[in-house]
């Protein structure tokens, strides 16, 4: 009954997923595909409190939809001036179908050899004060290390946005 | 619902992504794709950390990094984009469209 359970909101989360993905990549609207994204990112943190990861399910609302996706989205509706056409590529769209679904295809056979036999469902604790611990302790080098390049790609935003204001005066 | 059905999820959204890369002329939606395949490493993660070492948090940590990355990504990604339009409009009015190609 439980894995029965599981499973329906598994697929009540996964095909949603698969459907906005699809949508961020095929559809030639960017303020839509922005929006399907904004979905799918929400689905992925669904999937993370399945995984009974709770915090980075509430971590991937505030960082991802409450941070990424509205800058995303405000540069979409600041730079957007007309419907983009279509985004046909070319001619690759042949070689990213193929691809894509070859790389899909060794994976999933990879996937399916490698890890066949289905774990218990196993009722979640809350992971806060151990990630808490294991971020200032065993990880506190990388943590020190993406403090540093988030401060570095903070002087970067401000130097490319300043760089072609301070060039413009002087025409 | 076992291991498989998470691999093979994040494979798809991961294939998805790539696809998007491939395809997309558009920068804005290079970088949505490539935010796709964030998350889509993100759920592997997630993934093996539960079902594979539940007493331990590693998995979880590195999707933490991975969000961090991603912001620096986006952050980035997106003055350079606003940066290149202001330059582009600026010099060539229609020529150019930095959205396309």
């Amino acid at each position: 009954m439980e894995q029965i359970f599981a499973k329906g909101v598994f697929f009540l989360l996964a095909i949603p997923l698969v459907a906005c993905a699809l949508v961020v990549v095929l559809s030639p609207n960017l303020f839509r595909t922005g929006i399907a994204l904004t979905a799918a990112l929400s689905l992925v943190a669904g999937i993370f409190a399945m995984l009974s990861a709770d915090f980075l399910a509430a971590g991937q609302i505030l960082m991802y939809v409450g941070g990424i996706m509205v800058i995303i989205l405000f540069v979409i509706m600041m730079l957007q001036r007309r419907e983009l056409g279509a985004a046909d590529g070319g001619g690759r769209w042949l070689l990213g179908l193929l691809l894509s679904t070859g790389i899909g295809a060794y994976l999933i056979a990879l996937f399916r050899d490698s890890f066949p036999d289905a774990e218990a469902f196993r009722a979640g604790l809350p992971t806060t004060a151990g990630l808490g611990r294991l971020l200032l302790g065993e990880m506190a080098l990388p943590f020190e290390i993406v403090s540093l390049l988030l401060l570095a790609a903070l002087l970067g935003a401000v130097t490319f946005s300043q760089r072609v204001s301070t060039e413009k005066e002087p025409q | 619902v076992s291991l498989f059905h998470y691999l093979t999820l994040s494979a798809v959204v991961f294939c998805i992504g790539l696809y998007g890369v491939l395809t997309r002329r558009d920068m804005l939606g290079f970088l949505m794709s490539i935010e796709l395949m964030f998350n889509a490493a993100a759920i592997n993660f997630v993934a093996f950390n539960h079902f594979l070492y539940p007493d331990r948090l590693w998995g979880q940590g590195a999707v933490i990094f991975i969000i961090s990355v991603a912001a620096a990504e986006a952050v980035v990604g997106l003055s350079l984009i606003v940066a290149i339009y202001r330059d582009v409009r600026s010099i060539y009015s229609q020529r150019i469209n930095p959205f396309h190609g």
